[in-house]
C-alpha cells in the first residue's frame, strides 16, 4: 500500500531524493555496506542506483558525411526475405547444397532478379568484399561455414576472385574455433581485427601496448565522452581490459580493414538474443567493427548498434545482411544455451539491417511466449531501431516492413 | 552439510580423462569466460568458476568434453542460476541430481554449485560420457534444493516460469522498472518471479520480495514510484493512501505494486478493471 510519506512528496522529487539519501545513511550505518554506495554517491557496485548519464558521442560527425551511393538501407528498404527449408539440417548435419539453394531463392526474392544480376547491382569484380561473421557459440549458433560457402559461391560466380574476399570478425581465435580457418577456405583471406593472445603470446607488450594496436585506425573512431575503458566493472584490472579491448580511452577505433581496405561488406549474423534484445544484424557490426567496446555495454548498449551503423565506413559499404537462422536461440544469449535453441531451418536476407532486426526481434519474442519464457517488451529494448530509422538507416515500423516468407 | 560438486582435478570419470589443468575464473575475470551474461551469474552469488577439458576414449584424438563448474555462495544462488539456464528439462533417467541434457550441453544442479558439461562437436556417441562425467561431479545425492517459491500464489502459476531474482539483471527478464537496483536487492535479498497465463494470450507477471523489514519494503515502494514517474513509457495512476501503487505500461496493461508488512508484490498485466 502507498504509505503516507509517498503521498507527501509526490510533487517534489528533489526533496524526496534528498530525504531518501538521509534515510539511507541511517540504514547504511545500521545494516552495513549494502546501501553505503548510495549514501556516498560513488557507487562501487555495477548496479548502482543512479540512472545512466546522457553520453555525448560523435554521431554528428558521422551524419555530417554525405551518404554514398550504396548506403543502407540500400535498394530495398523495409524488405526482409525469410526462406525456410527443413532439408538444410539432417541429424545435426548441415546440407550445404540446400543452404546454397536457400540463399539463391532468398536473393532472387529480395531483388526480383537473378542472383548474377544482383551481384552486378551490388558489386564489381574489383571490390574487396568483407564477409563479417559471428563466431560465438559454435557449433549451433555461430555462423555456419556452409552459409559462408554459399555466399562465396555467389560472389565468385559473379566474377569476384577468391582473393578479393575476406572473412572477418573482431577476434582471430574465435574465428578459428568456429571453423573459419585457411584450409577450410583456400584462397580466401581470413582475418581477425585483433588477436586475443594467450600465455605463450601475450597480447600486451612490456610497454603496455597491445600487439594489435596498429590494426586500428587512429583517424576513425566512435567517441563516447566520459566513458573510458578504465575501471570498467567486471574486469580483473585495467590491464585485463586492455588485453581484450586494445585501447582503454573514450574512443573506440575502427579496424583499418573496415576503414581503409574493404569496399563492400556482407554482414552475416546469427539468430539469437542478448538479454531482452537481439544480437542479430546490427549488433554483429555495432560491436564487431571496432575495439574498446567493453566500456560501452552498460551505458550505451543498443545505442551503439545504431550509431556505429551510421558511421560512413559501415553505412556506405554494407550492401547485404544475412541471418543464419538454421538454428535460433531465443533465450540465454549471446552465449550458447542449447536448452533454448531450436532448429529454425531458415535464412533471412535484407539490404536493410534495421528491418531485419525488427523482424528478428518480433520472432524471438514470439518464440519465448510460445514456450512460457519470461518476456520483457519494454520499448527501451527496441527504441534503438526507431532511432536508426530516424537517421535514415532503415525501417523499424513493422507496418512498413514487407516480410516475405518462402516457401 | 549440503554436498557440493566434486572438485574438478579429482575427476576420474569412467570414459573421460582430464586434459591439462583447470582454469579458474573469479568474479573479476568471469567476463573472460562468459562475455555477455556474467552479471546475471554474479547476482546469484557467484564465487568461482573452474573450467577443464577432458578427452574421451583414451587416444581417440579430437573427442573432447568441457566442464564448467560454477561454485555459488549458497544453494539458493545455484538454484537461481540453474533455473535461468535449464529451459524445458530433458533429463537422463540414470542421473539423480536435477539436470537437463542435450547433445551439446548437460546442465546439473548439485547443492551450492552448477555444472555445465559441453560436447562441442555434438557427437551423440559422447552423451553417455557426458552423463558419466556429471555423475562423478555429484557423486552423492544432494539435499533437495531450497524452495523459495512459496511467496508466489500457486493458483494459475506456470511452474516452468519461476525464477529467483537477486538484482536488476535478473529482474529485467520480467520487468524494467527504472535503472539500477530499484528493488534494492543488492545480491543479498532475493525475490521470486513467475508467469500466470490468462485468457487470449494474456500473461500476468508477479514479482514478490520478502524484505524481512516493513520499513525496507516501504522504502522500495517509494523508489518504485520514482521509477514509474521517470519512465516515459509508464503512466502513473492516482496515489491513494492505503491503496496499491498503480500504473499502466506501454501496452496499456494495468500494473501495481503493493506491500503487506515486509512483503512487496509487483503485478504486471492485471486484468482490466470492470467499468
Amino acid at each position: 500500500m502507498v504509505p503516507r510519506e509517498v503521498m507527501a512528496v509526490r510533487d517534489d522529487r528533489r526533496t524526496m531524493d534528498d530525504r531518501w539519501s538521509r534515510r539511507d545513511v541511517i540504514r547504511g550505518l545500521a545494516a552495513g555496506a549494502a546501501s553505503a554506495p548510495v549514501v556516498l554517491g560513488a557507487p562501487s557496485r555495477s548496479w548502482a542506483q543512479e540512472p545512466p548519464a546522457e553520453v555525448r558521442t560523435n554521431l554528428d560527425q558521422f551524419t555530417a558525411v554525405p551518404r554514398g551511393p550504396h548506403a543502407i538501407p540500400g535498394p530495398w528498404p523495409g524488405r526482409v526475405v525469410q526462406v525456410t527449408d527443413p532439408a538444410c539440417l539432417t541429424g545435426g548435419a548441415i546440407d550445404a547444397p540446400t543452404v546454397a539453394a536457400m540463399l539463391r531463392t532468398a536473393l532472387e526474392s529480395l531483388a526480383g532478379m537473378d542472383p548474377g544480376e544482383l551481384f552486378g547491382r551490388l558489386f564489381t569484380a574489383n571490390d574487396l568484399v568483407g564477409i563479417k561473421v559471428n563466431p560465438v557459440g559454435p557449433p549451433l549458433i555461430a555462423v555456419h561455414t556452409e552459409v559462408v560457402d554459399a555466399l562465396i559461391g555467389w560472389l565468385t560466380a559473379g566474377g569476384l576472385p577468391r582473393d578479393h574476399i575476406v572473412i572477418w570478425d573482431r577476434f582471430d581465435t574465435m574465428l578459428a574455433e568456429a571453423g573459419f580457418v585457411p584450409e577450410r577456405f583456400p584462397g580466401v583471406r581470413i582475418e581477425g581485427l585483433q588477436t586475443s593472445g594467450d600465455d605463450d603470446r601475450p597480447a600486451v607488450d612490456g610497454q603496455g601496448n597491445h600487439v594489435s594496436a596498429e590494426r586500428f585506425d587512429p583517424e576513425f573512431y566512435y567517441l563516447a565522452e566520459g566513458v573510458p575503458g578504465r575501471g570498467v566493472p567486471g574486469y580483473d584490472s585495467d590491464e585485463a581490459y586492455l588485453e581484450q579491448h586494445v585501447f582503454a580511452g573514450d574512443r573506440s577505433y575502427f579496424g583499418k580493414l573496415v576503414t581503409r581496405e574493404l569496399t563492400r561488406i556482407i554482414n552475416v549474423g546469427p539468430f539469437k538474443n542478448t538479454g531482452n534484445g537481439v544480437s542479430m544484424a546490427t549488433k554483429n557490426l555495432g560491436y564487431g567493427v571496432m575495439c574498446n567496446t567493453g566500456r560501452l555495454h552498460r551505458p550505451l548498449f543498443f545505442r551503439v548498434n545504431t550509431e556505429v551503423l551510421a558511421a560512413p565506413p559501415v553505412r556506405d559499404k554494407l550492401v547485404l545482411n544475412v541471418l543464419d537462422a538454421i538454428y535460433a536461440q531465443y533465450e540465454g544469449g549471446p552465449m550458447l544455451s542449447e536448452a533454448h535453441v531450436v532448429e529454425h531451418h531458415a535464412l533471412y536476407v535484407a539490404t536493410d539491417p534495421i528491418a531485419l532486426d525488427t523482424i528478428g526481434h518480433g520472432q524471438m519474442v514470439a518464440m519465448r511466449k510460445a514456450r512460457g519464457v519470461p518476456v520483457n517488451e519494454h520499448p527501451r529494448y527496441t527504441s534503438y531501431l526507431h532511432d536508426a530509422e530516424a537517421l535514415g538507416l532503415g525501417v523499424a515500423d513493422p507496418a512498413r516492413i514487407e516480410h516475405v516468407v518462402l516457401p | 552439510m549440503t554436498p557440493s560438486l566434486a572438485a574438478l582435478p579429482l575427476l576420474a570419470a569412467l570414459s573421460a580423462t582430464p586434459a591439462g589443468e583447470a582454469v579458474v575464473y573469479t568474479p573479476a575475470t568471469l567476463v573472460d569466460r562468459i562475455d555477455g551474461g556474467a552479471e546475471l551469474v554474479k547476482e546469484h552469488g557467484f564465487v568461482e568458476l573452474s573450467v577443464r577439458r577432458y578427452t574421451v576414449g583414451g587416444d581417440a584424438g579430437d573427442a573432447r568434453l568441457e566442464v564448467d563448474r560454477y561454485q555459488m555462495r549458497d544453494p539458493l544462488g545455484a538454484l537461481g542460476l540453474y533455473l535461468d539456464r535449464c529451459g524445458s528439462e530433458t533429463p537422463d533417467p540414470t542421473l539423480v541430481p536435477r539436470h537437463t541434457v542435450g547433445r551439446y550441453q548437460l546442465l546439473m544442479l548439485c547443492g551450492d554449485a552448477v555444472a555445465v558439461v559441453t560436447n562441442p562437436a555434438g557427437d551423440e556417441a559422447l552423451v553417455p560420457a557426458m552423463v558419466d562425467l556429471a555423475r562423478d561431479l555429484c557423486p552423492r545425492p544432494p539435499d533437495p534444493p531450497p524452495d523459495p517459491f512459496g511467496l508466489l500464489p500457486a493458483r494459475g502459476l506456470d511452474p516452468s516460469s519461476r525464477r529467483i531474482v537477486r538484482g536488476p539483471v535478473g529482474l529485467a527478464a520480467f520487468a524494467t522498472l527504472g535503472d539500477g537496483d530499484v528493488l534494492r536487492l543488492g545480491g543479498d535479498v532475493h525475490g521470486v518471479a513467475g508467469l500466470y497465463p490468462g485468457p487470449e494470450g494474456t500473461v500476468l507477471t508477479r514479482v514478490v520480495v520478502d524484505y524481512r523489514d516493513a520499513g525496507a519494503a516501504a522504502a522500495v515502494l517509494v523508489a518504485l514510484r520514482n521509477a514509474v514517474d521517470r519512465d516515459p513509457y509508464l503512466v502513473a495512476g492516482p496515489l491513494t493512501e492505503g491503496a496499491p501503487l498503480t500504473w499502466t505500461d506501454w501496452a496499456s496493461r494495468r500494473c501495481e505494486a503493493r506491500i503487506d508488512g515486509a512483503v512487496l508484490t509487483i503485478s504486471l498485466g492485471l486484468p482490466a478493471e470492470p467499468r
